[in-house]
């Protein structure tokens, strides 16, 4: 364990060495002043602070998507590439420790990420609309899960392939998997009547996660009910994910010739 | 004799039952207290709308409630059905048949010749006519010189003056507020002819393919369902059981020493 900690710092360290925290602050002040700019297209309009809602959940959203594949797919092919690798390894450092390091360093950049977007655009909303909205942290939540499993997907990926491999393999899984079923019922099995294409995009959704799940966007945006255990499922889901995919990753770095 | 009585009672039962309006089942969950509700006032509502499959259509809560006249052109009959006789604070569980529902044709989310679900609670009843749901009944509106019944917070004489030809204001026949002048009330019927629709060849600028897709997808999200969890449990078990099985594989090969921990 002390090993993974210590390892994790080295990486989070690494990560400030390359200014990702930067990104993540220029966007935060872009977001805090999001709500100030989209209402100025209100036009007097009651509850127009739904669309300011709206916009940057979705901007928060790609942000999460982006960052989980740009940040994991470099990682560990970097440090393969420049060899700096063989000088951890050498060490009393079990292989699995280095994979589960990589993960953690990833998502404590993602979950701090998400976390001062979804305080700064909180903070920005309360100052347009004159009440403190914390419902919105679901949909934040929601989103981190998502980058979670994505971090998990693209490290399995990257022990093998190249960056730019493994980011093209990261986007795929996400278009994949935000995939809704009535996208496919309604284009492919109605619309088209093409059973097979059909029937190829279900296999295809059978064997990546189901990102559609962690999406509460709209019911928080337009304040709608959803069961409360929801996002209870949706923890558990996401860690069966991460479990399966760290194990493949670690299974399969473990069998690389270094 | 007595077969051809009870072959003619028969005939008439079978005849009762292929005969039989579609009726709304009501069951009450909750009494409530006070005046019942009648044809003409105007109710206000909490409800969730389900169909057979678990899915929430719609729910409108006490914080946003529905607010419509009993037994108005624009609301499902069967609806109107289910709230006449509830007395504020009411609960009642009304399973409407597709005939008082929404027909035999797909309406968005909801697949023709559903059977609706409505959980509805009474919240409010106005004996008045307020007509745009400002709060203030209309001859209060009228003493204070607000004539304004499409309850769009601007008196009809200014839209009149300011906007021009709205005759549906100006004139006052657009009582429920739908944008519908009254005269073609009866236009969310017509939208569920099929005929009607084939004619008009109106059924594609009415659902156009996208929107009707946008809409589906959005009555369709994974958390819309109330067994939402249940299902998503039950694909996080499949994916528990593809992870023992991988570590079994992966044991197996770090027995043989095919990789390292």
């Amino acid at each position: 364990m002390r090993a993974v900690v210590a390892l994790t710092k080295l990486n989070l360290a690494g990560s400030l060495r390359r200014q990702i925290h930067l990104a993540t602050l220029l966007l935060a002040l872009l977001l805090m002043g999001l709500p100030l700019y989209v209402h100025q297209f209100s036009l007097g309009t009651n509850g127009f602070s739904r669309v300011s809602t709206d916009f940057g959940l979705t901007i928060m959203n790609f942000f999460a998507v982006g960052l989980a594949i740009f940040v994991t797919s470099s990682s560990i092919p970097r440090e393969l590439e420049n060899r700096s690798v063989h000088t951890l390894l050498v060490r009393p450092v079990r292989r699995y420790q280095y994979i589960l390091s990589h993960f953690v360093a990833n998502i404590t950049i993602l979950g701090a990420s998400l976390l001062l977007l979804g305080a700064a655009f909180t903070t920005a909303l309360a100052f347009m609309t004159g009440k403190i909205d914390l419902s919105l942290l679901v949909a934040v939540y929601g989103f981190f899960l998502q980058g979670a499993v994505i971090t998990a997907v693209c490290l399995a990926i990257s022990t093998k392939a190249s960056p730019a491999l493994t980011g093209t393999a990261g986007a795929f899984v996400y278009l994949v998997g935000i995939l809704p079923q009535a996208f496919i019922r309604f284009f492919l099995v109605e619309d088209r009547d093409s059973p097979f294409s059909a029937g190829f995009a279900r296999l295809l959704k059978s064997i990546v996660p189901d990102l559609s799940l962690f999406n509460l966007k709209d019911a928080v945006v337009h304040q709608l009910y959803y069961n409360p255990l929801y996002p209870v499922s949706m923890t558990l889901y996401a860690m069966a994910w991460v479990a399966v995919s760290v194990l493949i990753a670690t299974f399969l770095f473990g069998s690389r010739d270094l | 004799m007595k077969a051809t009585v009870a072959s003619f009672f028969l005939l008439l039962l079978a005849f009762q039952v292929a005969l039989a309006a579609p009726e709304v089942t009501i069951k009450v969950l909750e009494k409530g207290e006070g005046p019942k509700i009648e044809s003409g006032m105007v109710a206000v509502v909490a409800y969730k709308l389900t169909l057979d499959n678990d899915l929430i259509v719609e729910n409108r809560s006490k914080r946003d409630p529905f607010r419509f006249v009993v037994g108005q052109d624009g609301i499902i009959p069967g609806f109107s059905e289910a709230v006449i006789g509830m007395q504020i604070g009411e609960r009642r569980m009304a399973r409407i048949p597709p005939e008082l529902g929404y027909g035999p044709i797909d309406q968005g989310v909801i697949p023709g010749d559903s059977f609706l679900n409505f959980e509805v609670e009474l919240l409010q009843i106005k004996t008045d006519h307020d007509h745009d749901g400002d709060g203030l009944q209309d001859h209060a509106d009228e003493e204070h010189g607000d004539h304004d019944h499409d309850g769009d917070g601007q008196p009809d004489h200014s839209e009149a003056e300011h906007v021009g030809h709205d005759h549906d204001d100006h004139d006052g026949h657009d009582h429920n507020g739908d944008g519908i002048p009254d005269h073609e009330g009866d236009m969310s019927k017509k939208l569920r002819d099929v005929e009607y629709l084939n004619k008009r060849h109106a059924r594609d600028l009415v659902t156009p393919a996208m929107f009707e897709y946008l809409i589906r997808d959005f009555f369709t999200k994974p958390w819309r369902y109330e067994d939402g969890p249940v299902k998503i449990l039950k694909a996080t078990a499949k994916v528990m059981l593809a992870f023992l099985m991988i570590a079994v594989l992966a044991y197996g090969a770090y027995r043989r020493k095919l990789w390292t921990l």
